[in-house]
């Protein structure tokens, strides 16, 4: 097998997701599969761990034997296999991990632990608008809100991360307060649409102040507060929410590649699906000069297609988990990671 | 059967263990005391196929535990059983931690009259009656809840460390043995015991026995 025929397969099952993807060096992605638990969970009105890891154990494989036949391979055809290993919800890994690792260790091939934000963050390599390096990402999704500076593979530095809630969960606990049902997040964002953008104004968090940390509680109770007093300006509240959450989140991105020089930006998480978010960001960057990247929607929320590629880009490199121990690290820097 | 290559695998509870048999014996790693059977699992597996000069593709079936154990420790076991399986299209065969527990006792203190006891936390115990080489009951039950039996039987597993007192009142069992384990080599025996009776293989996904269901509240709203 040569490098240019190396075959990874990617599994994803950090959080309510289990993706699973096929990643060939000459063809790039081969094939993906998702399966989302939304459903699941929405009448618990949250991610309820335990039953996160009881639907993961039934789709993993499922998952893998479907992208295996669109690709039309087998398993023999695989060089590799990468698997999230964290961070997220400890038991969801393990079940990703342990089907991973011994899978790989039945076959004989190498593994690779892959950190899932780095997943994230490599998602738009997959679209034909490829970002160079370096540049900066700002990845937002219901667990995270970071802004990294990227030199290059592996070489991270955190520029800035929310204090309290990331900028999905302030979506969701929003759309509740507003009564949206769960996941909030797109309701609210559909909602916004018939909103009227002067009715109210919210405070941007932490502009005013150097630096590039956020914080997205204070608006979540400021909307809050907001629907207590005008129950019937669900919209508008819905608008002056969203709009303060994006352009706190475009100030910040706006500073960010200031401070570094860069001149690419890229957005990925579940929120960088956001319309309103996309179009604050890409008019920032025709103001500033700068290009702006995102994956396309389908791989904005968790997938298995950008675990299969950020394990490629590794494994093609060399770099491989060399023990078999199913271990996984639901906390985990994005800046312990290796440089390839 | 002697010619078959078997692996058992289980990581239920909080031991460990691993069998593979081959040419008519048994190659085992236990563990006992598992913290995180994570690590433990596959660097025996590795040991055990080692020692034998075997591969994975050699094996002719994977016997495991399914549950009810610790969730984690389940799944675990399952997954494992999962991915090592697909790679070779491997037929796989699950029993009841109970069972295994059961059956390992009645060929320890040859009995036919096993009273399973399984500790699970929160005031429970996974309770299975192992009688006349079957399992007959497999339930998440309160201690004095469990089925009145009587001293022909005897009690094992942790459920029998934990909640001692109220089982022996319920049960009127008085002969007990908590410090006892499910173990990968009771589950080659059971296969070996299956197969000969003509049983079929799982052809679906190993999948998990948790017992306890209700694991969350629905939301109010």
């Amino acid at each position: 097998m040569s490098i240019n025929d190396f075959v990874t397969l990617g599994i994803e099952s950090s959080c309510d997701e289990t993706g699973v993807g096929l990643y060939h060096s000459q063809q790039g992605l081969v094939a993906h599969q998702l399966f989302s638990q939304v459903e699941i969970h929405a009448e618990y009105g949250g991610v309820v761990p335990e039953l996160a890891s009881r639907d993961h154990i039934q789709r993993t494989i499922p998952l893998i034997k479907a992208v295996l036949a669109d690709a039309n391979l087998g398993l023999q055809n695989i060089n590799g296999i990468a698997y999230t290993a964290g961070p997220g919800l400890a038991g969801a890994l393990l079940v990703g991990s342990a089907v991973a690792k011994s899978l790989a260790w039945s076959l004989k091939i190498p593994s690779l632990a892959v950190h899932h934000m780095e997943g994230h963050l490599l998602a738009p390599l997959l679209e034909d608008k490829k970002p160079e390096f370096p540049f900066v990402a700002l990845l937002v999704s219901g667990g995270h809100t970071m802004l990294v500076d990227v030199e290059a593979i592996g070489k991270y530095k955190i520029l800035g991360e929310s204090l309290d809630d990331a900028v999905g969960e302030a979506f969701d606990k929003t759309a509740k307060i507003l009564g949206l049902g769960y996941p909030g997040g797109p309701a609210l964002a559909k909602l916004a649409q018939q909103g009227d953008e002067g009715a109210f104004k919210f405070p941007r968090p932490m502009v005013d102040r150097p630096g590039l940390d956020f914080s997205f509680s204070g608006l979540k109770t400021f909307a809050r507060n907001t629907f207590a007093k005008y129950p019937k300006q669900k919209a508008d509240i819905a608008k002056a929410f969203e709009v303060a959450a994006t352009q706190t989140l475009m100030i910040k991105c706006r500073r960010a590649l200031e401070q570094t020089g860069h001149s690419r930006l890229v957005v990925a998480g579940g929120v960088s699906s956001n319309l309103s978010l996309r179009k604050e960001l890409d008019k920032m960057g025709e103001k500033t000069g700068s290009s702006v990247f995102y994956p396309r929607q389908e791989f904005c929320t968790d997938n298995g297609a950008m675990i299969a590629l950020a394990g490629h880009l590794r494994l093609t490199k060399g770099q491989v988990s060399v023990d078999s121990d199913i271990s996984i690290k639901p906390r985990w820097s994005i800046e312990e990671l290796e440089a390839i | 059967m002697s010619n078959q290559n078997i692996l058992a695998i289980d990581t239920c509870t909080e031991v460990c263990s691993a069998s593979l048999y081959t040419r008519g014996e048994k190659i085992s790693r236990f563990i006992q005391g598992v913290e995180k059977s994570s690590g433990l699992i596959l660097p025996m597996c590795d040991e055990v196929f080692a020692e034998a000069e075997l591969l994975p593709s050699d094996l002719d079936a994977i016997v495991y535990t399914k549950g009810p154990g610790s969730f984690t420790g389940v799944r675990m076991c399952v997954g494992v059983v999962q991915g090592i399986s697909l790679a070779h299209d491997i037929p796989t065969m699950g029993f009841s931690t109970l069972e295994v527990v059961g059956f390992g006792a009645s060929k320890k203190y040859n009995t036919n009259k096993v009273a399973v006891a399984l500790d699970a936390r929160m005031n429970e115990v996974y309770w299975g009656v192992y009688k006349d080489n079957k399992l007959d009951t497999e339930v998440l039950k309160k201690p004095n809840e469990v089925d009145a039996l009587n001293q022909q039987f005897i009690g094992v597993g942790t459920g029998w460390g934990a909640y001692k007192d109220e089982l022996i009142k319920q049960t009127g069992i008085a002969e007990s043995v908590a410090d006892f384990y499910p173990k990968s080599e009771n589950l080659i025996d059971l296969y070996l015991t299956y197969v000969n009776q003509n049983d079929a293989f799982d052809d679906k996904l190993p999948l998990p026995t948790y017992l306890r269901n209700n694991i969350a509240q629905k939301s109010l709203k």
